[in-house]
């Protein structure tokens, strides 16, 4: 185990020295099995201590795809092995993905690699060996799209080593949370095996079986031997002298005869709990002015502390957590310690611990008080520092309601010899603790700190997996029936600030042969996922406008052929996506039922702001009404936003943004507008009609859109724009404009001719005007 | 003598009477703070050989101790709806 406790800042603080882990009585070094048959029954965890060195000498290697070598010579290959000898396998792993690579991005712009994005994501905790082994595997997994997450726990009931370092355990899920059809069945199969000629792992997988379910088998990278890094920032108070951060074993005589002699550290417990925990160097010693006028410490104090001094502080969920050593509460010598932060949305980031209250107090008769007191400041921040890991007291393991619940039916641990636990409540006081203390949580907070679905136990955590990129299509396993393209329909993925920014999107039947599909899949805002994110910034899912539920009308699709959609992307229900100058990524998905069709990745700059007006109305430009009005070709419900495009086009009408704005404004004189108006003295409601005003808005479209056809085509996406100039032929039309009508048609079909339109949509619009002559 | 009179775990917002040597001194409305198991530290003056006594009147339970000269310490905890008060010379320390 690395000795993580020493800090560059020069401080002094303790530093743990260890015994070599598989020396100490709580560590299990790997495995070995005897004879033909190494089936072994069911266990409990460690039941004998560690098990038996090799009759020669050998290390068992570790996992890891770089580290192929045991650190001693290894007799050359053959060699009878009289044992099968296997490894620690313990660890986090992650589920292999695809490797990206580089993927060009059209001309002028740079191939950079695809921001990774993980469409199904899975971590796997297998916890079978290493120190306190709980024979649990636990697995969180979350899918991209359709958006889902799941976490199961399975209970070890076989562990075999096979061979020299092949590993297979088997398990049985015995806790579900999230989506139980993300992780199907109801056993889970993990194993490790050496591949080619090294000797230590270099493949594993996990398999979940079971439940009449075909078997699904995920290849997976060690990551760690931890199960979660975290990170502590250890501050003091600057009355309250040095922190108190490792206890030597040997210097105080009750204790178990078992425990080796060593220093251990806050660190090296949380790494035995299976965190990969370091020290923070950001250390600060806070001045004793900011305990306030009284110089003992509220709550509040030291959430005001916290957020000022913790180099980390971001109320948001991390691994890492703020532990503060002050000399008193204001509560008085009765409070040795408390995890203060329930305060705010995101709790436990801090900790603190108070020299100056009872854990000062040894017994009389106590052989070395000096020993005595460190241990128990020793012991009060470890005991803190567990309540951030959302860890109760060990009496209070069944507490429900009104107070909580816990995650799994637990019964209450009075007599627990754990951190967790008061030394001096247990039946023969702390004497009787400390004499069979074994410095270590219990098995069962083990396994909810190990195993427990993560928001739960991370410090100030609300929901995992918030931040997330893009993973790069071209590199996912490929469907085989369909591809997806997206693509701006334009000659360059360069926008103008304010350009609202449409996609289109191209799904085309790549099977061979003719298949059946809902052909307003990708319209219906239901089967669809985009994603768009600024580079430097997080990926945020783009959520349509409209949700539409119809009859489901499954139709054939030639092999070859392909349906399409176009989507306002700039925009959503949120507000703008798209608001700032910049590169940004857009990637989109589709939901096919039986499968998710990943697409390509496309990469697109938007240009700062050309002049003060743009920037000037930028701020009222950005918001969600204007976002609608945009989406839906009109809303005249929305004056404030309808005003703010009227003034984008007066201030800004070089900017292909107010070509967008015109249409939508005029758009919505060729119809009937309806809107519900308050009637019967505002006892009923009634439907309101404004008149249309076709030939008025008639002028204005025509204008915009065929007064630069290529213009407006590129700003609005070629599906939108002849979808809008088909309507507004159908209006001009219905108000008797018959020759205005006609005219429209003509050159729309001439654009469709030059833009190089699909030949089947150019024909339905000749046959459209043909008919109407 | 002053008494310390610490009330820990069990309540969420209980009411509870304290009464000293039959006449009603306070009522507090507690709420136990899991992470360190008290609801609350009442301080009161007494002498000894008088009797404390807590009673829950939404509950209808009670419990009494008689106070000493060594144990000026009182710890109340409510647990699987019993009232228990029990004196001590240690003060009862939290974390």
């Amino acid at each position: 185990m690395a000795d993580k406790d020493k800090r560059t800042d020069g401080q002094p603080t303790g530093v743990a020295k260890l015994v070599p882990d598989d020396q100490h009585p709580d560590y299990l070094a790997g495995r070995i099995d005897e004879g033909d048959d190494a089936e072994t029954g069911g266990f409990t965890p460690n039941p004998e201590g560690p098990i038996p060195l090799p009759p020669f000498p050998i290390p068992f290697p570790e996992p890891g795809p770089n580290l192929p070598i045991p650190h001693r010579p290894f007799p050359d290959l053959p060699i009878p092995f009289p044992f099968r000898i296997c490894g620690p396998v313990s660890g986090r792993y992650h589920r292999r993905n695809p490797i990206l690579t580089p993927v060009p991005h059209g001309a002028g712009l740079p191939n950079l690699p695809i921001f990774p994005i993980r469409l199904l994501s899975m971590t796997v905790r297998v916890d079978v060996d290493r120190f306190y082994p709980q024979q649990r595997i636990s697995v969180e997994a979350f899918r991209f799209f359709p958006r889902a997450s799941a976490h199961v726990i399975a209970d070890v009931v076989s562990d075999r080593c096979t061979g020299f370092n092949r590993r297979e355990v088997v398990a049985n899920i015995t806790y579900r949370d999230g989506d139980p059809n993300l992780i199907r069945g109801d056993v889970i199969t993990f194993r490790a095996r050496r591949g080619g000629h090294f000797f230590g792992y270099s493949t594993y997988s996990i398999t979940f079986s079971g439940a009449g379910l075909s078997p699904a088998t995920h290849d997976l990278d060690f990551v760690s031997q931890y199960f979660d890094p975290v990170e502590f920032e250890i501050d003091t108070v600057a009355n309250a002298g040095a922190a108190t951060t490792t206890y030597d074993i040997a210097s105080h005589p009750n204790r178990p005869a078992s425990l080796p002699a060593e220093v251990i550290s806050l660190t090296s417990v949380y790494q035995r709990a299976g965190f990969d925990a370091t020290v923070s160097p950001n250390a600060s010693t806070i001045p004793t002015a900011d305990a306030g006028a009284n110089g003992t410490w509220s709550d509040a104090e030291m959430h005001n502390a916290m957020i000022t001094y913790w180099s980390r502080f971001s109320n948001n969920p991390n691994w890492a957590l703020w532990v503060l050593f002050a000399a008193r509460h204001d509560q008085g010598r009765s409070l040795g310690g408390i995890m203060f932060d329930d305060i705010g949305p995101n709790h436990r980031q801090g900790t603190s611990i108070f020299i100056d209250s009872f854990i000062q107090d040894v017994p009389a008769g106590d052989p070395n008080p000096a020993a005595w007191r460190n241990r128990m400041v020793f012991w009060t921040a470890t005991h803190e520092m567990g309540h951030a890991f959302n860890l109760a007291h060990s009496w209070q393991k069944a507490l429900a309601a009104p107070y909580g619940n816990p995650w799994v039916p637990l019964a209450n641990e009075p007599e627990a010899r754990s951190f967790m636990n008061y030394p001096f409540n247990v039946s023969g006081g702390q004497a009787a603790f400390f004499a069979n203390f074994g410095f270590r949580f219990t098995d069962t907070e083990l396994q909810f700190m190990r195993h427990a679905p993560r928001r739960f136990v991370q410090m100030g955590n609300e929901v995992w997996f918030t931040n997330h990129g893009f993973e790069d299509g071209s590199a996912m396993p490929a469907s085989g029936r369909f591809a997806l393209a997206l693509r701006p329909n334009r000659a360059e993925n360069t926008y103008r600030f304010l350009e609202p920014v449409t996609m289109e999107l191209k799904l085309t039947n790549s099977s061979g042969a003719d298949m059946v599909l809902d052909h307003d899949m990708l319209e219906d805002g239901r089967h669809v996922a985009i994603i768009v994110q600024r580079e430097g910034a997080g990926a945020r899912q783009w959520r349509p406008m409209i949700t539409r539920c119809h009859e489901v009308h499954a139709e054939k699709l030639a092999a070859g052929a392909s349906i399409y959609g176009a989507h306002l992307v700039s925009a959503d229900t949120t507000g703008f996506l798209i608001d700032e100058p910049g590169f940004y990524k857009v990637q989109a998905a589709v939901d096919m039922g039986d499968e998710v069709i990943l697409s390509n990745v496309v990469r697109l700059w938007v240009q700062p702001a050309q002049g003060a007006e743009e920037g000037r109305v930028a701020g009222n430009f950005f918001t969600e009404d204007v976002g609608r009005i945009l989406a839906f070709g009109g809303a005249p419900a929305l004056a404030v936003a309808e005003e703010t495009l009227r003034d984008l086009v007066a201030r800004c009408p070089d900017n292909p943004a107010s070509l967008a704005a015109s249409v939508a404004l005029a758009n919505a004189s060729l119809r009937a507008y309806k809107s519900l108006a308050a009637a019967d003295g505002g006892r009923g409601i009634k439907v309101v009609s404004a008149a249309p005003k076709v030939a008025e808005a008639a002028k204005i479209l025509t204008k915009g859109l065929l007064g630069q056809p290529g213009a407006a085509a590129d700003v609005m996406g070629h599906i939108p724009y002849f979808g809008q100039l088909r309507g507004l032929a159908e209006a001009m039309d219905k108000a008797g404009d018959e020759a205005g009508a006609g005219k429209v048609m003509e050159k729309t079909i001439a654009v469709m001719k030059e833009r190089a339109i699909l030949p089947s949509v150019i024909d339905a619009a000749e046959r459209r005007l043909k008919r109407r002559r | 003598m002053i008494y310390e009179l610490h009330f820990t775990e069990g309540f969420h917002a209980t009411p509870v009477e304290l009464r000293i040597a039959d006449h009603a001194l306070q009522v507090l409305v507690l709420t136990t703070r899991v992470q360190t198991g008290l609801a609350d530290i009442h301080t009161f003056e007494a002498q000894p050989g008088q009797k404390a006594e807590l009673s829950l009147p939404t509950e209808g339970i009670h419990a009494e101790v008689t106070l000493g000269t060594t144990g000026i310490f009182l710890t109340a905890q409510l647990q699987d709806g019993r009232l228990e008060l029990r004196s001590d010379a240690e003060q009862p320390g939290h974390m």
